[in-house]
Formats: structure tokens, C-alpha cells, sequence
């Protein structure tokens, strides 16, 4: 069944055309994974599905309802979270803030008081409750990744939509991101992931989605996809090897 | 007890002492200048304490003070001083009359995403202009002439003017003040946090971040607007220059940032620092140099204490209240000096205490053995 479902997604910056007629289902429960040269528009995608950029046109429907053109904090309320590139933490805030904050306005609102015991429960899935107590500025790269993570799972999102979590880490901790994004995806999640990593993108998605100067030119099962002409010519310039 | 049980019956406490206050001050045949110095520190607190609900909790930046407390100041000067209202009746409509001015400006600003924090602070600023030439050009409400506040009746059950607006500042004072810390303690405060930190990020997550800017600005307007309706009576000739000026933003900023934007007690500390520093500087003649050095002050003291003045007090909670008692018991057993001027230097004594930087302090409280190495955060790295 389709979670997602976005056509003719159109998005243009002064007149440079980053998403063009943008046709993406997204199937619940599936690991989708969005690839594309720099510049194609994979982050456009994320921002104008998340509600951070409005879209210029197109049909973009969440759970079978339209979510097109709303604000983001309408569409987190629908349950779509996302994680950021460069993490993104409330800088004044302690690792247990940052979660209980997202949890409390999320896609139910809930109590303060409720919110700290929520904020540990995630921080202890994502192995960041010996940080819980630490101010953002004391983790590394990979705690703050872990934790946009936390913070976009106390949401309770359906969706979440992973922006290049794995830029910037070293082999053993993208091992462990794989690890701890395949415990999320364990927990009935739906996930749209983007990312540069060929290898982790292969092995971790059920379908591939290839974009290419704001076009999608290729879709379907991993092998396949990554097999397709179009798609060799778009990152490698048109020569097969 | 829960800590907010503790709080509101703290707050409670505080309230009844400082309503009993009169009373005593009468009995005691206190001079009348205290009851004038106190309540001037609660209009000071609370135009600071409302600030700070928009700017501190959200970092929007507000230059709007001025244009809140300008709108009361008229609001009860027109119902009251020429409509000839009750003035008990007009003093609602004054913070009213504020929250409409700034939920229609927030309509405006907060709606236009591509409105940054700099507009944002302009407009606050333009507005306070804006409200001045409409006061100047309608006789209605000033005409350029000004208008007089001293023939307004008050309820007997006041009592005297003194008291009278005493009374009605402590009651706004302590609303103002419980509001701040209501929201600092709610997901309204939470989410304002998050705004200042990063709006777009807190949006993001599900929070209504336009609402929640109304809700500050709204607050902030209001309660600047009350206080304002109030201080019409206390200004006694209300005039468009004496009310839209720079100084009430200018000071607020001041006392809030001294005080800590990050608490809802910043700015009340920091109100009580300023203030009681300018009024007996005035009082002692020196207004020429007042500016001089409260702003030499502020330099040091912002710069030497960046959290604020408050956490900072409340670190060393137990040396501020042994120097603050001390000076306060020296002096009332040699010194005849009135109290507020024993009150300054017990306060400058422990401001002194406050500018001293925490690596220092870390080392005299260790060599006095007041607290174990284990307090000492770069000995413990060092381990690791």
C-alpha cells in the first residue's frame, strides 16, 4: 500500500529547475532509497516533502490524505520526520531536551512531564543515554547524528526521512548507523533514505529511486536500477565500463 | 512538594509580605520614598519580565517596549484622565488595548516568512514612532498638548495615592512575573526555547511556531500595556515625548540581559540591580555621570558574567546571601544611612563577589576546602 504517493512535483529556484515533474511512491513499511549526482535534487525532494520548501506544483498525498502545500509542523503532525545533513540540534539544550522537545510536540502532543521519561526511552534506543545529561556541544559527529535520529523517533512518525546520516563517519560508525537504521526500520517504520554511500544504500533498500538534474530516470530493485544505462551515464558521463 | 508547588507558594508568600508592606511602612513611620522606590522597582520588574517572555524565551528582539507601555500609558490616559471612565474599569482595556496593538503586528511580521529577526526588531522599533505621530496628531488622545492624570479619582478602598499605586504595581508585578514563570515551566516555554535555538528545526518537529510567537508576543504586550495604564497616574502629566521614547526598550534590554535571558529570574534580579543603582546615583546628584557609569558597568558586568547575573547568584547561592546579610547587618549597626542605600552596597557587594571569574572562584573555594576536587572539571579530564 502506498504511504507516499507524489506527482509532478515541481520545484524552481529563480530559474534553475531543481525538481521537475517529480513522480515517487514511497510503499509502507519499505526502505527507499534516493540516489542522484550532486545537484540533482535529493535534498529539494526532502525539503519540499517535509514542508521546509513549498512546492510549486504537484500532488503530494501522505497516508492517502493531500498534504500538499502545508506547513511543516502540519505535515510532522501527519508523521513524517526527518534528520538533517549536518545535524542540527537546539544548541542551549541537553541531549534529553533536544528529544523531549520533539516528543512533546510531534505528531501528538503530550505533557512535559511525560516527555523526559519518552526522551530516555529513545536516547536509550539510539545508545545515547550516557550522553542524556551532556550539553550538544560535548558529542561527536556520530552522537549528533544518532541523536537527530532520537529526535525524529520520539515524533512516533510513520515516515522518516533520512538526509545523508552517514556523511562524515568513519567505517565502524556507519556499520553501526546501518545497524541502528535497520532497528528503526524494525520498529514498522518507513523510511526514505538519501545517501552517497553506494555500498550501504544497495544493501539496505528494498527499491531505488535515481535522480538526475531534478528528474527521476530510473526506479525499481537495487541491481536493476544500478545496472540501467541511464543511470550509468548520469554518474559516470556516458561511458560504460 | 512539587517543585511548582513550592514555587506558587513561594510566590504566594512573597505577595502577601509585600501587600502587608503599607502597614508596616506606616506603623513604622517609614519615609514615603521607600513605597515610591519599591514600586518603581515592580514597574521596572514587570516591563522586564515581559520582555524578556518574548525576547529571552524566543530571541525574537524586541525594541517594542516602548510602543506596549506608550499604548497603556494613553489607553488610561484617555478613558480616564478625558473620558472621565473609573479608573479601575479603564486599567484592563490599557493591557487590552497593548495585546491588540501586538497580536496585529505579529499578524503581519510572523506571517511574512521571509521577514527575518532584524525586520522583526525594526518594526518593533518603527511601531513605537508609528503610535507616537497618531498620538500627536489626534486631539482625542493628546493632540500635542499633553494631558493631566493628577485629578483621576481612585477607589477609596486603595487607600492613599501612594499606597494606592503601590498596591496596583504589585499586583500587575506579581501576575507578570508568575506568567513568566508559568510559561518557562510549560511546552509553551519549551517550544519558545526551541524557536530561539532554532525556529525552522522546531517547526519541523510539529511545533505550531506561529501560535507560540503570538502567544510571547501577546503576553509581552500585555502586560507591558497594564503596567503602563498604571504608571499614567504615577507619571501625573502624560505627554507623547515623555512616553514614546527610547528609554523604557533601552532599559529593559539592559536589565534582562544583565539579569539572564535565559531565566524567568534574570530579569527580575536585573530590574532590582539597575534601578536601585540609578535611583540613589540620581538621588545623590550625580545624574550627570549616571550614564557613564551604569554604562561602564554594564560593560564589565556583562562581559565578566555572560549567563546573567541571576545563575550566577544562585552557583554561589551560599556566599551571595552570607555578603549580602553581612553588609546588610555592618551597616545597620554603624551606619545610619537610610535602608535603600544599606540595600546598594550589600547589593554592590555581592555583585563584586559575582564578577569573580569561575576559574578564580573554583580555586578559592578549593583552597578554603569548601569543596572537593572532584568539583573541578579539568582535573577530572585530565583522569580520563
Amino acid at each position: 500500500m502506498k504511504l507516499l504517493d507524489c506527482r509532478g512535483v515541481r520545484k524552481s529556484f529563480g530559474g534553475v529547475q531543481a525538481l521537475q515533474d517529480v513522480d515517487i511512491a514511497v510503499d509502507e513499511g519499505e526502505i527507499l532509497g534516493l540516489v542522484g549526482p550532486n545537484g540533482s535534487g535529493k535534498s529539494t525532494l526532502i525539503n519540499v516533502l517535509s514542508g521546509f520548501f513549498p512546492a510549486d506544483a504537484g500532488q503530494v498525498d501522505f497516508g492517502g490524505m493531500s498534504i500538499f502545500g502545508q506547513e511543516a509542523n502540519e505535515i510532522a503532525a501527519h508523521g513524517i520526520a526527518r534528520t538533517f545533513q549536518i545535524p542540527r540540534p537546539f544548541a542551549t539544550m541537553t541531549a534529553r531536551e533536544n528529544v523531549a522537545v520533539s516528543y512533546m510536540f510531534g505528531r501528538e502532543k503530550h505533557s512535559l512531564a511525560s516527555a523526559r521519561l519518552a526522551a530516555d526511552e529513545w536516547l536509550d534506543f539510539t545508545g545515547l543515554a550516557q550522553v542524556a545529561d551532556s550539553n550538544v556541544d560535548e558529542l561527536n559527529l556520530q552522537q549528533l547524528k544518532f541523536l537527530e535520529l532520537a529526535r525524529a523517533m520520539a515524533t512516533e512518525p510513520k515516515l522518516i526521512l533520512l538526509d545523508e546520516v552517514l556523511a562524515g563517519l568513519n567505517p565502524a560508525e556507519i556499520e553501526s548507523s546501518v545497524a541502528m537504521i535497520r532497528r528503526i526500520h524494525d520498529r514498522g517504520i518507513t523510511i526514505v533514505i538519501v545517501e552517497h554511500v553506494m555500498r550501504v544504500v544497495m544493501s539496505l533498500s528494498h527499491r531505488i529511486v535515481v535522480l538526475d538534474q531534478g528528474r527521476v530516470i530510473a526506479a525499481g530493485q537495487p541491481e536493476s536500477v544500478m545496472n540501467d544505462e541511464a543511470v550509468i551515464s548520469a554518474y559516470l558521463g556516458g561511458k560504460r565500463i | 512538594m512539587t517543585s511548582r508547588g513550592r514555587a506558587l507558594l513561594g510566590f504566594g508568600v512573597v505577595f502577601l509580605a509585600l501587600l502587608a508592606l503599607p502597614h508596616i511602612a506606616s506603623r513604622l513611620d517609614w519615609p514615603g520614598f521607600y513605597l515610591t522606590f519599591l514600586f518603581t522597582a515592580f514597574f521596572w520588574i514587570t516591563q522586564s519580565s515581559s520582555w524578556n517572555m518574548l525576547t529571552g524565551y524566543s530571541g525574537y528582539f524586541s525594541f517594542g517596549q516602548g510602543a506596549w507601555f506608550g499604548v497603556g500609558v494613553y489607553t488610561t490616559a484617555v478613558l480616564a484622565g478625558k473620558q472621565s471612565w473609573g479608573f479601575l474599569a479603564a486599567l484592563p482595556l490599557a493591557g487590552v488595548a497593548a495585546l491588540v496593538v501586538g497580536l496585529l503586528l505579529g499578524v503581519v511580521v510572523f506571517r511574512l516568512r521571509s521577514l527575518g529577526g532584524e525586520i522583526f526588531a525594526l518594526t518593533t522599533l518603527a511601531i513605537a514612532f508609528v503610535l507616537a505621530s497618531i498620538a500627536r496628531i489626534f486631539p482625542e488622545i493628546d493632540g500635542g498638548r499633553g494631558s493631566f492624570m493628577t485629578s483621576v479619582p481612585l477607589p477609596e478602598f486603595l487607600g492613599e495615592f501612594r499606597p494606592a499605586v503601590y498596591r496596583m504595581t504589585l499586583v500587575i508585578m506579581m501576575l507578570t512575573v508568575l506568567t513568566a514563570y508559568l510559561i518557562y515551566e510549560s511546552r509553551l516555554g519549551w517550544g519558545l526555547f526551541a524557536i530561539r535555538d532554532d525556529e525552522q528545526v522546531a517547526r519541523g518537529l510539529g511545533e505550531p511556531v506561529f501560535r507560540y510567537k503570538m502567544a510571547a508576543l501577546g503576553a509581552n504586550a500585555f502586560f507591558g500595556g497594564l503596567m503602563g495604564g498604571v504608571w499614567a497616574l504615577q507619571i501625573g502629566f502624560v505627554t507623547v515625548e515623555d512616553v514614546f521614547n527610547i528609554r523604557v526598550p533601552l532599559f529593559v534590554i539592559l536589565m534582562s540581559v544583565l539579569g539572564g535571558t535565559r531565566h524567568w529570574m534574570g530579569p527580575v534580579v536585573g530590574s532590582v540591580i539597575i534601578f536601585t543603582i540609578i535611583d540613589r546615583f540620581n538621588s545623590a546628584g550625580f545624574e550627570d555621570f549616571n550614564q557613564v557609569f551604569i554604562g561602564g558597568l554594564l560593560i564589565v558586568l556583562v562581559l565578566a558574567v555572560r549567563e546573567g547575573i541571576y545563575l550566577r547568584l544562585r552557583e554561589r547561592w551560599l556566599a551571595a546571601g552570607v555578603i549580602f546579610a553581612t553588609v546588610m547587618i555592618l551597616l545597620t549597626l554603624f551606619n545610619p544611612s537610610s535602608m535603600v542605600w544599606k540595600f546598594l552596597w550589600a547589593l554592590l557587594a555581592t555583585l563584586a563577589m559575582a564578577l569573580v571569574p569561575d576559574r578564580a572562584w573554583q580555586r578559592l573555594a578549593n583552597r578554603g576546602g569548601a569543596t572537593t576536587s572532584a568539583a573541578d572539571p579539568e582535573r577530572e579530564k585530565v583522569d580520563v
